[in-house]
């Protein structure tokens, strides 16, 4: 009988402690105001992003020769290219494309890093020899090192992701290492020692989840970082290949007529800018609301 | 006509901001320094003790968390009134302070007589060379052996005891009129803390110096202090002289904190007194008598009403709305 | 509380302990040897507390530290229910484990920040494959409710809470595996004045209803007095008196210990003894002194005690000392 009550007690708890969590970490995101206008920025940008294909009728390759270089009308609202592409619709699928490399790098990266940065932090003969690894990469410029990739991968959209991911995992790696080995001295983690807990459920059960705040926060500014250097790739003709537009490819195409046609130029850079600060402003929130000190 | 005493606080209230609003850490502290007596300040983690200290030299960041209200003062000045330029000249110089971890309270890249000698500089005016003599003087004088030979050790080559040293050490070198020690003891084992006891004692006499001594040892204050003053949540709750305190304390917490300490020539079959409970939150300060939850003689009264510190017959005083029943009660139960 | 101990047949006994550090500059070449524990013997029996007492770094939780194989010995036995700890294979020592637990002293970092109690509470059970799901939450509930909280404490994170309700918490992760041994280090030297007298009789009362032998390691005398049967003072890696706890506080025999009993501040301000203050500070463990190792220190030191090591006599029942005094 007491046991039964003490059970329902339990589920009552529960259900009462979801609700309080949900709302408390809705409170300290909402009081945070750089994470809500990153949240905002980015938020409109996947918007637009998404629903512009939707509006627009004409398609990103989509060529009207008589209609070069044109200023933003009520025809073409952001003007058009050197080729008579409609611009709007070029820079929507671009910044898809531009997004969606910067997330996939970011998601990549996470993983591989977070199962390096753990393991090197917990085996110290891994720690050397994965480390050494990371020093290399880390010692060629970020830029340099994707060309690099990319000149022997060939270029596509693909590989600009496998080339970012490589070029970004050594990060990602040492942010989670560093955080792993200062809980990896904590007291909790002797007390699941002297249990008896296996390695595999120490790693995983109770160091990893104290380095996940960490690798979100770098994870939002691997994101952003990721657009720029996917732009200046693809600026560089090494990135996402042409006609496919990305917002390096645009700017690319814009930088030989930047005294004709000033539109081109300026919309994808605001494109650019704006994801970026979104991204960056959020993960600076996001870490201010995650830092278990600022409590 | 008494003289006036060295430092008297009145009425000082520490507020916090906090995330979930409000925090008064100290609420409403009123007690006095004597010259050259060693005043105890004893209380648990949580009441007080130690952000009353850090008020008197200000040491919060008044422009984002703190705000100070009620009066220091200190030789004819009110502390909490004066400018931060003054205040400056007073910390160290007039009054200074030794912290519990000596090691987080010395710069690790300097040597311990770079240190002292830079806060002589600073103070006195001194030329180097003068100032740095006077460092090895004072290492002498709080008992480093070899002086002149550890003024060029950095912190790390010190030992806890000697860290210590070194802390007083330059605590002392404008000499101070007031020490503040805020558990200097604690992180300490007993045989180095009884040489640093005998220290603070030492000093006291031969310098003329007065010292407020926080800790939450009873042990200890016993060992050093002349009078004493309990702290709970952000209030004094008793205050009286050592001997006074330990024979006759008065408040249910003072007693009860007495009781729960096993002893070393105690009763050891018997189980140990406990105080129920724990303290309650700074968010949540009760209405009446700030122990009135943990307290076995608590009544309606005291759930209701905060009780004020009043002086008694025997010189000590305390806030207690009971403590003359409390007394004759355990007078009929020896 | 004084229990009749079963004198015959140790629980746990611990033989020439020895576990030395070693010190390598950083071309990996060994400099010196810490020697943290040199040569500790002592034995627990069935339901009794022993209590490890020393300054830092006497070398005091290494101990405790090297009996759950969290560090391994340099040389030494451990010999308990006929096998010895240290030589266990792994799936032995995860069932010895489950019978020795610990208690830490921190209990901040001791705890899972991002763990909540239940699940802290249940870690060890899954660890040692005990249970259901279903039997596993009431066994927690079962604990929760043994320590002294409640239901409501189930879905909490640590930080939400005291320290005397966290190292209750730790103590309640320690017995939820019903173990013979717990290890204590220093268990209450991180909590307040008020706190700590509720988890010292909250450890007696569970030693009692959950027959517990103790390991108690901590640096306050009086709190090691309070609760052990006997007691071992460790002075530098050694143990250098063992006594039953009144005959120890009664009849102080090493100069250490006498010193160490008269450096504990009273609270009785009347009166002052004498108190001995022990000259200097510890020598460092690299290089310990030849003879015996508190001859830098001591006050009736002789020529042989520079020279030669002095060895464990019995002085009356139990109670040994190793000085050349005696």
């Amino acid at each position: 009988m007491e046991a039964v009550e003490r059970n329902a007690k339990l589920v009552m708890l529960k259900n009462d402690l979801k609700k309080e969590q949900r709302n408390l970490f809705v409170r300290r995101f909402i009081s945070n105001k750089l994470a809500v206008t990153g949240l905002i920025i980015i938020s409109i940008l996947t918007f637009l992003v998404t629903i512009g294909p939707l509006i627009t009728s004409y398609g990103p390759n989509e060529m009207v020769v008589d209609e070069r270089l044109e200023g933003p009308s009520s025809a073409h609202w952001l003007g058009t290219d050197n080729l008579g592409r409609d611009l709007f619709t070029r820079i929507v699928f671009g910044a898809q494309l531009s997004m969606g490399v910067g997330l996939s790098v970011a998601v990549i990266t996470s993983i591989l890093g977070i199962v390096i940065g753990l393991y090197a932090s917990y085996y110290r003969v891994l720690d050397n020899v994965l480390m050494r690894i990371c020093d290399g990469l880390m010692s060629l410029p970020g830029i340099l090192l994707a060309i690099a990739l990319l000149a022997a991968l060939g270029p596509s959209t693909k590989n600009v992701i496998i080339a970012l991911s490589v070029v970004y995992t050594p990060n990602v790696a040492r942010v989670v290492r560093s955080a792993a080995l200062v809980v990896r001295e904590e007291t909790y983690i002797e007390a699941m020692k002297s249990q008896g807990a296996s390695s595999l459920r120490i790693i995983w059960g109770h160091i990893a989840p104290n380095t996940l705040s960490p690798l979100i926060v770098q994870s939002t500014f691997i994101f952003a970082n990721a657009i720029i250097v996917e732009a200046a790739l693809s600026f560089l003709g090494a990135g996402v290949p042409p006609p496919d537009p990305s917002l390096g490819n645009i700017l690319f195409d814009g930088k030989l007529v930047i005294f004709t046609a000033w539109w081109m130029v300026l919309f994808p850079g605001i494109c650019i800018i704006l994801s970026v600060l979104g991204l960056n402003l959020f993960g600076d929130g996001l870490r201010d609301i995650l830092d278990p000190h600022s409590n | 006509m008494v003289d006036q005493p060295l430092l008297r606080i009145k009425e000082l209230r520490t507020h916090f901001h906090t995330e979930r609003g409000r925090v008064t850490a100290v609420d409403g502290i009123t007690l006095h320094v004597e010259e050259r007596e060693i005043l105890g300040v004893v209380g648990e983690s949580g009441c007080g003790k130690s952000v009353t200290s850090q008020s008197i030299l200000r040491l919060f960041d008044e422009k984002r968390t703190v705000k100070y209200e009620g009066e220091i003062h200190f030789k004819s000045k009110n502390l909490l009134k004066i400018s931060n330029a003054n205040m400056q000249k007073i910390r160290g110089n007039d009054i200074a302070m030794i912290f519990q971890d000596p090691l987080s309270s010395l710069n690790p890249v300097y040597t311990i007589g770079y240190q002292i000698t830079e806060s002589i500089m600073l103070h006195q005016k001194l030329q180097k060379k003068k100032a740095y003599e006077k460092a090895v003087e004072m290492l002498r004088l709080t008992g480093i052996p070899a002086p002149e030979k550890r003024v060029n050790d950095y912190p790390h080559e010190l030992s806890g005891g000697m860290r210590q040293r070194a802390m007083i050490a330059m605590a002392l070198a404008c000499q101070p009129r007031l020490l503040i020690a805020d558990e200097p003891t604690t992180a300490l084992d007993v045989t180095i803390q009884a040489q640093i006891l005998d220290l603070i004692n030492r000093l006291n006499q031969e310098l003329n110096m007065s010292v407020i001594f926080i800790t939450h040892d009873l042990g200890v204050i016993a060992e050093i202090c002349t009078r004493v003053v309990v702290m709970y949540l952000g209030q004094i709750v008793e205050e009286a002289d050592v001997e006074k305190l330990f024979s006759n304390p008065l408040h249910p917490y003072t007693k009860g904190l007495m009781k729960s300490i096993p002893q070393i020539d105690g009763d050891r079959s018997q189980a140990l007194h406990v105080i129920e409970g724990t303290v309650p939150s700074l968010h949540d300060v009760p209405n009446g008598c700030r122990f009135a939850s943990r307290c076995p003689y608590a009544s309606d009264l005291c759930r209701a009403k905060m009780p004020e510190l009043k002086i008694v017959k025997t010189g000590q005083k305390v806030r207690c709305w009971h403590y003359e029943e409390i007394l004759e009660k355990e007078e009929v139960d020896v | 509380m004084i229990l009749t101990i079963n004198k015959t047949n140790p629980l746990l006994e611990v033989k020439g302990l020895k576990k030395y550090f070693d010190v390598r500059n950083p071309l990996g070449r060994m400099e010196a040897q810490v020697k943290a524990i040199n040569d500790v013997s002592f034995q627990l029996y069935e339901g009794e507390t022993f209590g490890l007492v020393g300054e830092s770094g006497c070398g005091k939780s290494t101990i405790g530290r090297t009996l759950l194989r969290l560090i391994d010995p340099t040389e030494g036995e451990a010999i308990y229910q006929n096998k010895d700890i240290f030589k266990l294979s792994k799936k032995e020592l995860r069932n010895v484990r489950q019978q020795l637990q610990m208690v830490f002293q921190d209990p901040y970092s001791s705890l899972n920040p991002r763990k909540r109690v239940g699940s802290i509470l249940e870690e060890p059970l899954k660890i040692h494959r005990i249970g259901t799901k279903e039997e596993r939450t009431e066994r927690v509930m079962d604990i929760l409710d043994k320590v002294g909280l409640r239901i409501d404490h189930y879905f909490r994170f640590p930080h939400e809470f005291s320290g005397g309700q966290r190292q209750r918490i730790g103590l309640a992760r320690a017995l939820i595996v019903n173990p013979n041994v717990v290890i204590c280090d220093e268990p209450v030297s991180a909590l307040d004045v008020s706190i700590q007298s509720q988890i010292i009789n909250l450890l007696r009362r569970l030693q009692e209803e959950m027959k517990l032998s103790y390991l108690f390691i901590a640096h306050d005398i009086s709190v090691i007095r309070h609760i052990s049967d006997r007691i071992g003072v460790m002075y530098l890696g050694k143990i250098v008196e063992e006594a039953p706890t009144d005959s120890l506080f009664s009849d102080p025999l090493h100069p250490y210990t006498q010193a160490l009993l008269s450096a504990v501040p009273l609270p009785q301000p009347k009166d002052k003894r004498e108190r001995i203050i022990l000259e200097g500070e510890m020598p460092s463990p690299m290089n310990p002194p030849s003879g015996c190792i508190f001859h830098t220190r001591c006050r009736y030191v002789m020529d042989i005690c520079k020279r030669q090591v002095p060895v464990r006599k019995e002085m009356s029942t139990s109670h040994f000392v190793s000085c050349h005094l005696h």
